[in-house]
């Protein structure tokens, strides 16, 4: 069987586990809405700063939105054993990867459908115009945050202090994406657009880098 | 081969050998190794010296392609719950590239019966239930080698005697067995050799055929005794 016959088939597999249990995704979303509404009632912010905050409150509720939900994403193979029921099938161990990693990568994409009017509502943020250059944004930081997250999903689940040791090894190594993504979507709001392609370059070439590592390094983290 | 934890030894200088359509039951005491050394076989963990040989291969350094060679039933069943029983199979089917994975999957139902529990999701089955889905999957890619880890877990005595006969018909259609349990009594009929595993060694094994009645269980306690 080929590695996108198999990743295809974990990823509707997740997609159809996902479905069945939407409230998940929606108490996800509901979460990240209220990190963004923290971010609004914290230290009494004019119209230009919720304007300036924005960007930066969007991802950094993305970022809790995500720790939580790479864990639940993950834990699913770790009941019953299914993971080990999937290293004894011959899928190869960069394809199961993959299949996860686009899984969660859709979720999160999910979860922002929610989010992100909500923090254009919350910070007056005009999107109209811009939500092309916005959207691609999304996807290239998403992308390379669901890559990161699978991974230490996965070394998370192996240890006993899986939950606490998620955010700490996650949340330093996502600064460089995250910070791509505020600084790109910094210069959408503030109509300055000279830097944008550059945030955007880093943030794919973060994708392609830790993608390409987290897909060939994954057999060694989910092995004993 | 050997396993260790530390200083603990889970497997000593484990060694033994089988031709296709052997089918080998490994008795141990809880804690003997048992489980250790069917996920080693299966590749789910990796002993700390020692090789394993399939077809003069090296098993363990082998392509994960190769996994197609093998089915296993574990203490856990490896199932979704929120997946229902034919959803199940059909996913794991597909995964091994069984060629029609719906097809197979209700025919691997219908021999387990669970057809009647197609639609259920897995996580609503009894443990009986649950078992005997689980053994389903095991075989579904039809594996040259079928790795039982105490299978008869949850098993009520119809099903445990099907499980039985179906053994016997894997053997003699020339499929390699290995089937570990700590119950001497639900051995099966079609067992052809024996190893008793105690404290992580092979404290015994032999043909099944040279054993006399009771003579694997008076065995089994004299190793056990020794190690004590």
């Amino acid at each position: 069987m080929t590695g996108l016959k198999s990743a295809v088939a974990i990823i509707a597999k997740d997609v159809r586990l996902e479905a069945r249990r939407v409230e998940n995704l929606a108490t996800m979303a509901i979460f990240a809405v209220l990190v963004v509404v923290v971010f609004v009632f914290a230290g009494d912010p004019t119209p230009e700063d919720l304007s300036r905050l924005g960007p930066g409150a969007l991802w950094v509720s993305l970022l809790f939105a995500g720790a939580i939900g790479f864990q639940r994403w993950f834990a699913q193979e770790e009941r019953n054993g299914a993971l080990q029921g999937l290293l004894l099938t011959p899928v190869d161990r960069g394809a199961l990867f993959i299949g996860k990693w686009v899984g969660a990568t859709l979720f999160l994409l999910a979860i922002e459908c929610v989010l992100v009017p909500a923090a254009s509502m919350l910070y007056d943020l005009h999107l109209g115009a811009v939500w092309p250059k916005l959207t691609l944004v999304m996807v290239v930081v998403t992308i390379g945050y669901a890559a990161l997250g699978t991974f230490f999903a996965a070394i998370a689940a192996h240890t006993t202090a899986g939950q606490l040791l998620l955010p700490v090894l996650l949340f330093p190594l996502s600064v460089p994406i995250l910070l791509a993504g505020a600084g790109a979507s910094q210069q959408i709001m503030t109509g300055d657009g000279t830097a944008y392609w550059d945030w955007v370059g880093l943030a794919a070439a973060f994708d392609v880098i830790f993608g390409t590592v987290c897909t060939m390094t994954f057999e060694y983290v989910i092995t004993e | 081969m050997s396993r260790h934890f530390g200083s603990l030894f889970a497997l000593d200088e484990v060694s033994f050998s089988m031709d296709a359509g052997d089918f080998l039951v490994i008795v141990g005491p809880n804690g003997a190794g048992k489980t250790t050394l069917v996920r080693t076989l299966a590749r789910l963990a990796r002993p700390s010296s020692g090789t394993v040989r399939l077809t003069g291969d090296d098993w363990l350094a082998a392509p994960a392609e190769r996994q197609v060679e093998v089915g296993v039933v574990s203490h856990a069943t490896f199932l979704y719950d929120g997946l229902s029983a034919l959803e199940n199979l059909v996913f794991y089917a597909t995964l091994y590239g069984v060629k029609d994975p719906e097809r197979s999957a209700r025919q691997a139902l219908e021999d387990a019966e669970l057809s009647s529990l197609s639609d259920r999701r897995a996580g609503t089955l009894s443990r009986g239930q649950a078992q005997r889905l689980s053994i389903a999957r095991s075989a579904l890619h039809d594996p040259r080698i079928l790795l039982l880890d105490e299978p008869y877990a949850g098993l009520d005595p119809h099903a445990a005697s099907r499980l039985g006969v179906a053994l016997g018909r894997l053997r003699s259609a020339g499929r390699a067995i290995v089937l570990t349990t700590h119950d001497l009594a639900r051995v099966p009929a079609a067992v052809t050799h024996y190893l008793v595993l105690v404290a992580g060694r092979v404290a015994d094994s032999g043909e099944w055929s040279t054993l006399a009645e009771g003579e694997l269980a008076d065995r089994y306690s004299r190793a056990v005794a020794r190690t004590e």
